[in-house]
């Protein structure tokens, strides 16, 4: 055991593969990081070395409180490390049900510490041991057998004995504190009622505190099953707003070429920016990437192309970052309307000293030289705006060849200290 | 697209497509009918690594996103089993292209890093797949506009520490090549517009790939996770 490690490695829980008994010792030695069959060795020789009912108790009060491992833990563990240090089987009987092995835990536990403790009866008062172990045996029977939910109890015939178990166990109790009670008569009248009613107390303890505890521990299992169901039923209802209305709507207007292709692009940028909303989602953040994927996202709403855009790089929006994309917003648009084609590349570049927008098609161009001077889209809204914040502007374009606007912009001085270098 | 390329009149590569969805394996097949040979589909990577072993095939289609691991976590399991197996025979060992519609970097990257020799989009065209699937079975990457970009970003804002500069950085010329790819010209068009040979382009994509694969830059990584966080 390494000093600075922490002291639980792993959740305490009662480990069901390769326990001997009820699996405390397995889940103390997993959570504990050591090797299972000492930890076995150390409770054994204590328990035999005169503080057997002290051990037996407090395994009980482990038994009772420590959750068991619940099947998703015992599956997600590697089957090595179940394995680990317990070799032995012990009680654990492959496809037995589960509650059985319990029960048969406690008998033989109890079996056991009767026999051992009639040879120290000088330790103890003997008169008070038997009643004593009666009682646990009824608490064990009751919340054992009577109480769980799940389980062997929960099935079937045993469903109907339950009342009976939980009969038998409070009887066995009450017993037990009678005959405790009884075993004390010859000590002073004061200590009898304050043991009269540590008994009972230890009683109610004993029948109901496990009791609580795994009410209490349902209520926290189903909350976390609230809180998963009601992810799913926000899922479900983003799919059935988006997805399935878009899908219906694509079967009603399956004839309408355009219609359809515009559909399924609007919706599966929806969707992507639902579902990487961390990524490129509507974010208000101001960027030159955000504000050009906008402005794309919107064009393909009014036009049936789709842009397929390549970002690279990032920077916050300044006047000429604004200037560049509307520029490029331009060209994207031309390329919508003119080039008679579906998709048009768009491909965007921050770096240190400029930022460039490239748009492409290879649709049917034209000559650059030959546009009318009537025609200003290209003049006024692309090449004057870019300039003016000291850009450039190259048409790259033939008839036939389809077309790349490539626009730049240089980046603004005050990135000059910002930066490191 | 393909003039002078020496594999058109010898017998067309042998292809399986990996992907959870039958109907995008269905739709890949169909793409591909007549242009090159579709020997099998598996829907997950159990299915795929027992098919991969029976068919042989030159090139796997792989999907990105899979469960059962995915398509680095098969491309990872492929290439161990053909090491093991090299000792005994040649069997020859399939290359990797992943094909998605995950807009996801790292993802893509790291079935990049695995051994795949290309990403492509599920939007490209039956044509360019074909050709795409040409140039991985002759053993060159294939890299779509959106790879050239991620990668651009990926070795992007450099900063002077690498470790091993030879690996961890991209040639003005290589720059350049990813730069016109990025932008959405086809390898002929690039070759045409920095006066290169087809093939010059081609050798300047496999560094960029092999770089990838070989670097261990913390940039790399540091980029990686911080597109998952951003």
């Amino acid at each position: 055991m390494s000093e600075r490690r922490p002291l639980l490695v792993a959740p305490l829980t009662r480990r069901r593969a390769g326990r001997w008994i009820a699996g405390v010792c397995n889940g103390l030695a997993a959570a504990l990081g050591v090797q299972v069959g000492a930890l076995r060795a150390v409770v054994v020789l204590l328990a035999a070395g005169g503080g057997l009912p002290g051990v037996a108790l407090l395994y009980a009060l482990a038994w009772a409180f420590v959750p068991p491992e619940s099947d998703a833990d015992a599956a997600g563990r590697p089957a090595g490390t179940a394995a680990q240090g317990a070799p032995s089987a012990g009680l654990t009987i492959g496809g037995r049900p589960a509650d059985l092995v319990d029960a048969a835990g406690v008998l033989a536990i109890v079996a056991g510490a009767v026999l051992l403790l009639g040879q120290f009866t000088a330790w103890l008062p003997g008169q008070i041991v038997g009643p004593a172990v009666l009682a646990t045996v009824g608490a064990g029977v009751a919340w054992g057998w009577g109480g769980r939910s799940g389980g062997l109890a929960g099935t079937g015939r045993w469903e109907r004995l339950r009342p009976l178990f939980v009969a038998v166990g409070i009887s066995l109790v009450l017993l037990g504190g009678i005959a405790t009670l009884a075993a004390l008569g010859d000590l002073r009248s004061i200590g009898r009622s304050a043991a009269g009613a540590a008994v009972l107390i230890a009683g109610a303890v004993l029948l109901f505190g496990p009791w609580m505890a795994r009410l209490a521990r349902n209520v926290t299992d189903e909350r976390r099953q609230r809180i998963r169901s009601e992810e799913r039923a926000e899922v479900a209802a983003h799919l059935h707003d988006g997805v399935l209305q878009t899908l219906a709507l694509i079967q009603k207007r399956a004839g309408d070429d355009r219609a359809v292709r515009s559909l399924a692009r609007r919706q599966e940028r929806e969707l992507r920016s639902w579902l990487y909303s961390g990524t490129n989602g509507q974010s208000d953040v101001a960027t030159v990437a955000t504000l050009l994927r906008r402005e794309l996202d919107d064009l393909e709403d009014h036009y049936a192309v789709r842009f397929d855009a390549v970002l690279v790089g990032d920077a916050p929006l300044d006047d000429s970052g604004r200037a560049l994309v509307a520029a490029g917003r331009e060209a994207a648009l031309n390329a919508a309307r003119h080039a008679g084609v579906d998709t048009v590349d768009v491909y965007l570049e921050v770096e240190p000293e400029s930022v460039s927008l490239f748009v492409r098609d290879r649709g049917r161009g034209f000559d650059p030289a030959a546009v009318p001077p009537d025609r200003r889209g290209l003049a006024d809204s692309i090449s004057a705006r870019v300039k003016r914040h000291g850009g450039t502007v190259e048409v790259r374009s033939a008839p036939g060849e389809g077309a790349e606007i490539e626009l730049s912009v240089p980046r603004a001085i005050i990135k000059a200290e910002e930066r490191p270098r | 697209m393909s003039d002078g390329d020496p594999g058109g009149q010898v017998k067309p590569p042998r292809v399986f497509v990996v992907d959870d969805h039958p109907l995008v394996r269905s739709g890949v097949r169909s793409e591909l009918e007549g242009r090159v040979d579709v020997v099998g589909t598996a829907g997950d990577v159990d299915e795929a690594m027992a098919g991969i072993t029976a068919a042989q095939p030159d090139v796997v289609l792989v999907d990105v996103h899979m469960p059962g691991g995915g398509g680095a976590e098969l491309i990872r399991r492929v290439l161990t089993a053909a090491e093991q197996r090299h000792s005994e025979t040649a069997a020859p060992v399939p290359r990797f292209l992943a094909l998605s519609v995950s807009d996801a970097a790292e993802d893509v990257i790291a079935v990049i890093r695995a051994g795949a020799r290309g990403y492509l989009t599920k939007t490209v065209s039956g044509a360019e797949l074909a050709e795409a699937i040409g140039r991985v079975a002759a053993g060159d990457a294939v890299f779509s506009p959106r790879l050239a970009g991620f990668v651009l970003d990926a070795f992007a804002g450099s900063l002077p520490l690498p470790s091993d500069p030879e690996l961890d950085q991209l040639t003005a010329r290589e720059r350049d090549v990813l730069r016109l790819i990025a932008r959405g010209y086809a390898y002929k068009e690039v070759a045409r517009r920095l006066n290169l040979s087809v093939k010059t382009v081609e050798t300047h994509v496999s560094s960029v790939l092999r770089k990838l694969q070989l670097s261990s830059r913390h940039e790399l990584t540091r980029w990686a996770t911080e597109r998952r966080l951003v």
